[in-house]
């Protein structure tokens, strides 16, 4: 049991009246001790002060929420002693920089025996990230609120905001290299499709809606029409996110477009039927071997969630080398989304080609700077880009670097199929 | 539903034009206590606390409710100082003693209020999303009897003390120095005994 502030400044208040009757020795301002004293055993002595156990269970809708919607907490607090409650002072703890758009998380309760009590809260759509909601605090004070009792529960829950997704229309692809499954990829090969390929003579049992009976008249024999198999590609979606995003050159959050840009991509490329695998690089290093599916895109949104932009202990070539050596089979398709801040970029881009894998290369760019910048901000800024731009140059003849903007649609880029083919 | 809605309201407005009256009625009564020449000087700072007082229970927010208590605590810091200067105070002690509980009562109810006001200063739609109104019914209920328990306290303090200030006076005609010296072993072991309470508990 703990004594609150009040108390203090109750008993602070006393010796304040004993000092001045003293000092000006007036004995009538020692009754103005009387009452303060009354209250303080009246608070010790009339209503018993005692913790009394509760339950407190949290539910969060949706508990993994997809960007850009309100989060809805529903707390239920059950009285589980065979006493009443008079008064209970709840506090459910909201993470750093989450606001409430609707309700309160801080409640005065009076709860029977036995009697539990929901009420709920609204968060105001969360930033992307790992949330921990709760502990939920609890004060017992006394009517005069002289004494409290103070605790928290063990009920932390957590609240996991993916990145919003985009919806960037269909991406094509055309590895130097396809899996042997159906997909959207034409393959450079026969086989099931929509692309014409070529002429072959007929076999039977060929499907007659295949036969090209024009062909076959000038040939003097049954040909049919082969079509271009389209399969699926391994592609290794590799996200910069070192020190670099945090650069003042760039006018907008980084990190979150990057971020919001991998997502769409991933997304895009597994509703394809392809197999994707993600490789993180910043203050949270992480990757994902290939898979298909949902719930390999679920666990890489899952991945995007917690990106945090910061320095990593390891060099990005090395990493991403390790990452792509590692899961990625020869000749596969490695994305890389970077803002082409760092030295070993091109380096890296260099080196995986030599391995012969496909590289394309999306690296966010730069806007006008701010008029409101002095001088030599604006000359730092220039060297900075020049220097950005150079980098791109220098690796053009490997990759293909395609410069994405906030500002710029994305769905149009994607769809200009001759700006962004892999070779 | 809606009924219970509006009920709840009423209760609630019902409360806090309580706190507010209380408040206001300190206000009031310190200002009683100051010299009608001196008090003149201090209606603008009344007008302040008033206008405190009734941001503090409509706003239902702690910051408002201790600036509320800080200026009728500076109102009775120039009552008592303006008593003590006339060295007469025999006569003003009841008041200044009431006044001192009510600042005390005030502080009371207006923590409690905004304590409380998270959680009733909602709109009708989050009281029907958000909460079970039964639920908020019975800690209105609490509330309430929280402070009807407090009154019974702080009147019992306030009339305690006066019966010793009164006590002191019967007893300074038979024996002035017994009297003060009375008091003051009284206060002394008042505050000896709150020190040995505090370090029991």
């Amino acid at each position: 049991m703990a004594l609150t502030g009040k108390i203090l400044a109750y008993l602070a208040t006393d010796y304040a009246f004993i000092f001045l009757a003293l000092l000006f020795r007036a004995s009538w301002l020692t009754v103005f001790v009387l009452p303060m004293a009354v209250l303080i055993f009246a608070s010790f002595k009339l209503p018993k002060l005692q913790p009394l156990p509760i339950d407190v269970a949290r539910q969060i809708r949706p508990k993994r929420s997809m960007g850009d919607e309100d989060v809805e907490v529903t707390l239920t607090v059950t009285n589980i002693s065979p006493n009443p409650i008079e008064a209970l002072q709840l506090e459910d703890k909201l993470p750093y920089g989450v606001k409430l758009k609707s309700g309160t998380n801080r409640l005065m309760l009076s709860l029977g025996p036995g009697e539990a009590a929901e009420f709920k809260y609204t968060l105001s759509s969360p930033k992307r990230g790992r949330h921990e909601l709760g502990p939920t605090l609890f004060v017992f004070k006394d009517n005069l609120r002289l004494r409290s009792i103070s605790g928290q529960l063990s009920n932390v829950d957590e609240l996991l905001v993916l990145p919003k997704i985009e919806n960037l229309g269909t991406v094509d692809l055309r590895g130097r290299r396809v899996g042997p499954w159906p997909g959207l990829v034409p393959s450079r090969r026969m086989g099931i499709g929509t692309e014409f390929f070529e002429l072959a003579p007929y076999i039977p049992g060929d499907d007659l809606r295949r036969v090209n009976w024009k062909a076959s008249a000038r040939s003097r024999q049954l040909v049919t029409n082969e079509f271009e198999g389209e399969q699926v590609v391994d592609v290794l979606v590799v996200l910069d996110c070192s020190e670099g995003v945090l650069s003042d050159i760039f006018d907008y959050d980084l990190l979150e477009f990057q971020v919001g840009f991998a997502a769409s991509l991933c997304s895009q490329l597994i509703m394809q039927g392809n197999r994707v695998g993600l490789s993180i690089y910043g203050a949270v290093r992480t990757w994902l071997d290939l898979a298909f599916g949902k719930r390999q895109l679920l666990r890489i949104l899952d991945s995007l969630a917690i990106v945090r932009a910061g320095a990593a202990t390891l060099p990005i070539k090395y990493v991403v080398e390790s990452v792509v050596s590692a899961i990625l089979p020869a000749r596969s398709l490695v994305l890389l989304i970077s803002p082409m801040i760092s030295d070993d970029v091109p380096e890296m881009i260099e080196n995986i080609a030599v391995k012969g894998y496909s590289t394309i290369c999306f690296t966010p760019s730069i806007g006008t700077a701010p008029s409101d910048l002095s001088d030599s901000s604006r000359i730092a800024r220039r060297i900075f880009a020049a220097e950005r731009k150079l980098r791109i140059n220098n690796v053009k003849h490997l990759t293909r670097v395609i410069e994405i903007s906030p500002t710029r649609a994305i769905k149009p880029i994607i769809r200009m199929r001759n700006e962004w083919k892999a070779a | 539903m809606e009924s219970s809605i509006r009920n709840l309201r009423l209760r609630w407005k019902l409360l806090r034009s309580i706190g507010a009256a209380i408040a206001i009625a300190t206000f009031t009564l310190i200002l009683a206590t100051i010299p009608v020449a001196i008090w003149t000087l201090w209606v603008l700072p009344l007008v302040i606390g008033v206008g405190v007082t009734i941001f503090a229970v409509i706003k239902c927010d702690v910051t408002w409710s201790r600036i509320t208590l800080l200026a009728q605590s500076v109102l009775f810091a120039i009552a008592l100082l303006s008593a003590i200067s006339a060295r007469g105070p025999v006569e003003d002690v009841p008041i200044l003693l009431l006044a001192f509980v009510m600042i005390v009562g005030t502080e009371q109810v207006l923590t409690l209020i905004s304590t409380y006001g998270v959680q009733f200063s909602i709109s009708d739609s989050d009281f029907v999303t958000n909460f079970n109104i039964p639920t908020l019914q019975r800690s209105l209920d609490s509330l309430y009897r929280r402070l009807a328990w407090n009154g019974v306290i702080f009147g019992t303090a306030y009339l305690l003390s006066i019966a010793v200030a009164f006590l002191g006076s019967f007893l300074s005609p038979v024996a002035p120095a017994l009297s003060d010296i009375s008091v003051y072993v009284l206060v002394a072991s008042i505050s000896l005994a709150i020190l040995i309470v505090l370090r029991a508990e």
